[in-house]
Parts: C-alpha cells; sequence; structure tokens
C-alpha cells in the first residue's frame, strides 16, 4: 500500500518565472495542480515538507493529499519533479489529481533480495531495470517490489512477467512482459588481464560503441 | 582512445565557452553510480581513456562500466615556430564538453565503497570538478 501524506500549497496569482524565482529563494516549490475533477490551478509547495514527503518508503510514489487553501484535501500523485542538476534543489513539479477508483501508471522500484543466495560463480548481478510501469489504484500502489535473485547462475534471466506474482490483486505490468529485469552477467576481465595494451584500444572502441556513445 | 570514425567537417570553429548547465544525462541512467561534473571543461580523449583504465584497475574483476560522453569535437594546432596566418591548423585531438551537472562515467555491479574508489581515482584524471552519485541521490 502506497503511503499517503498531506501537504498544503497556497495558490500563485501570479505565474511566470520571476514569481517562480522568487519563491524559490523564499523556500518554496512552484507547482501545476491538474486532473480529474480539478481545475488546472498553479500553486506553491514549501520546499522543506515536499523534500519530507519524497523521502519516505514510498518516495516519488507516494500519494499526497493536497490541501490548496486550506481547502479540502485532493488525492494527488506526483509527476516531473524538475530538480537543479547540480545542486539538487527543486525547480518544479506537477501534481495529477487522480481518481482513488481508476487505473493510473506509476513506475515502482524494484529491489533484489537475497543477493547473498546467488550462484555467482565469479558472474556479476547486473539489474537492468530498476523500476517498472505499472497500471495500479492509487491507494494500492506498493512502495516497491521484492524480486528474490536465489538460485540464479550466470545467464539466468528474470523478466517483468516474473513479478506479475508480486502485484496487489488488480495491477498489471503496463509494459512488455518480455523485458529483461535482472540478469546475471558472466565474469568482466579487466582490460590489462585479458589482453595486451594494444588490444586494449580497439576493446574502448568497441565498449563505447556499444554504449551508443558515438555520434551518429 | 575514442575518437569519431567520420566527421563532415574535419576542423570546427573552437567551442564557446560553455555557458549553463547540462540538460541531458544528468542522472544516473545504467550502472548503480556515476561520476558527475561540477564545472565546465573540455575533456580530452587522453584523458577518458585514463580514467577508464584507473576505474578498470581499481574494480579488477567484475562489474560494468560505462562511459556517457564522447570526444566528438575536434580542437587544431599550428605547428611550433609557425607564424600567424596561412589558414588553420591540423586536426591535434578530440575533446568531449562537458556542462555541469553531467554524469560522466557509470559502474555498476560493485559494492559502494569500491565504486567510490574507482570514481575518485577516475576523477583524479579530469580537468573538471566532480562529484559521486548513485541512484538513490535521482
Amino acid at each position: 500500500m502506497s503511503t499517503q501524506v498531506r501537504l498544503s500549497a497556497v495558490r500563485r496569482d501570479r505565474p511566470g518565472k520571476a514569481d517562480a524565482g522568487r519563491l524559490r529563494r523564499a523556500g518554496r516549490v512552484p507547482a501545476s495542480l491538474y486532473g480529474v475533477g480539478v481545475t488546472p490551478t498553479a500553486v506553491s509547495l514549501d520546499a522543506r515538507e515536499l523534500s519530507q514527503a519524497i523521502r519516505g518508503p514510498a518516495g516519488l510514489n507516494a500519494l499526497v493529499a493536497l490541501e490548496v487553501d486550506g481547502g479540502a484535501p485532493v488525492l494527488t500523485v506526483l509527476r516531473d519533479l524538475q530538480r537543479h542538476p547540480v545542486k539538487g534543489h527543486f525547480i518544479h513539479l506537477d501534481l495529477v489529481a487522480v481518481d482513488a477508483d481508476a487505473l493510473i501508471e506509476v513506475e515502482v522500484p524494484v529491489h533484489l533480495v537475497d543477493e547473498d543466495r546467488l550462484e555467482r560463480d565469479g558472474g556479476y548481478l547486473n539489474h537492468v531495470r530498476h523500476v517498472v510501469p505499472i497500471m495500479v489504484r492509487p491507494l494500492d500502489t506498493p512502495d516497491f517490489l521484492e524480486l528474490s535473485v536465489a538460485g540464479m547462475g550466470i545467464g539466468d534471466v528474470k523478466r517483468l512477467g516474473d513479478l506479475v506474482a508480486l502485484l496487489p490483486a488488480g495491477a498489471e505490468i503496463a509494459d512488455d512482459a518480455d523485458r529483461v529485469v535482472v540478469t546475471i552477467n558472466a565474469p568482466a576481465v579487466s582490460a590489462e588481464a585479458a589482453a595486451p595494451a594494444a588490444a586494449a584500444e580497439g576493446e574502448a572502441a568497441a565498449a563505447a560503441e556499444a554504449d551508443g556513445a558515438a555520434p551518429a | 582512445m575514442l575518437s569519431p570514425k567520420r566527421v563532415r567537417h574535419r576542423k570546427q570553429h573552437r567551442p564557446r565557452p560553455l555557458k549553463g548547465l547540462s540538460t541531458g544525462h544528468t542522472e544516473v541512467h545504467v550502472g548503480d553510480f556515476g561520476l558527475m561534473a561540477t564545472t565546465p571543461g573540455w575533456i580530452t580523449a587522453r584523458q577518458i581513456e585514463a580514467a577508464r583504465i584507473a576505474m578498470t584497475r581499481a574494480v579488477k574483476r567484475g562489474g560494468k562500466i560505462r562511459i556517457t560522453i564522447f570526444p566528438d569535437r575536434s580542437i587544431t594546432r599550428k605547428p611550433l615556430e609557425t607564424r600567424m596566418g596561412s589558414g588553420k591548423g591540423a586536426p591535434d585531438h578530440w575533446v568531449a564538453a562537458v556542462k555541469p551537472g553531467r554524469v560522466m562515467f557509470e559502474i555498476g555491479g560493485v559494492p559502494p565503497e569500491l565504486a567510490r574508489e574507482a570514481l575518485r581515482k577516475a576523477a583524479h584524471k579530469l580537468p573538471v570538478g566532480t562529484r559521486f552519485v548513485s541512484r538513490e541521490d535521482a
């Protein structure tokens, strides 16, 4: 079950970047409220309260009961949280009002457990997909999914389809069930140990290509 | 060392001083930990290679290292003791222009202490300020 937090917001009368900058300097975060049953509204939240809200077990999937100017609480979810890339402070976020009975798409983190019961044989755990998209009722949103990797060996794969049993009733995976979540890769040997320095150069170029780093 | 396979123009205008923040790849995407630039700069292909070797040696076995920058800008240089003029110099080396906030290297499949140590050694090879970041920081 998702964690629910209460936040209070103040309506913004003067939208625009000058006013948004003033709000940020005053320790508030500009935000937009929209969604089911609400008129799109520009609001602002206390940055400290918001920070505490997303530090809970649900993280960014926390359900927010938002009170605008002390009014009735509206059930919302957080979307598009923008942060400063270096300093990390909040720049803006969207709050989407949701219907408690309708399915919404959320991205839920996957936590791996039983890592000590892996049959590694020198291989390493490649956690390919750290979050999975699911369709779920807001109040049933799990904080995370715990996937056991016990008994996995080199070459073994767990896919999105293996997570279905972990979902709450009525929820479903919102992606191709064949997508890989976690796999055990064969051990990577350092370039120095595997080949002389001359060969290492070619390997670096190949690795960069595989990463898609090369320009088109 | 990393360099483009084919380019449309061998010589480019010198990159202007880097202003602003990185708009792309500001989070750890693939690995568990990353090295983020906190100041702007040009990172040469040699520096990227030196950082890669430093990380590979620190990790020894296992783990996956990803380089998420690419030196795609050519820098030209005129020969020594040459008078000014007579056209632009010959391409000398390649650089990646990096702005603050850019995650330059990612590492996964290793314990946090080892990742921190490997990225610390890589950071010593780079001409920009850096910060260790993890997926949880996002």
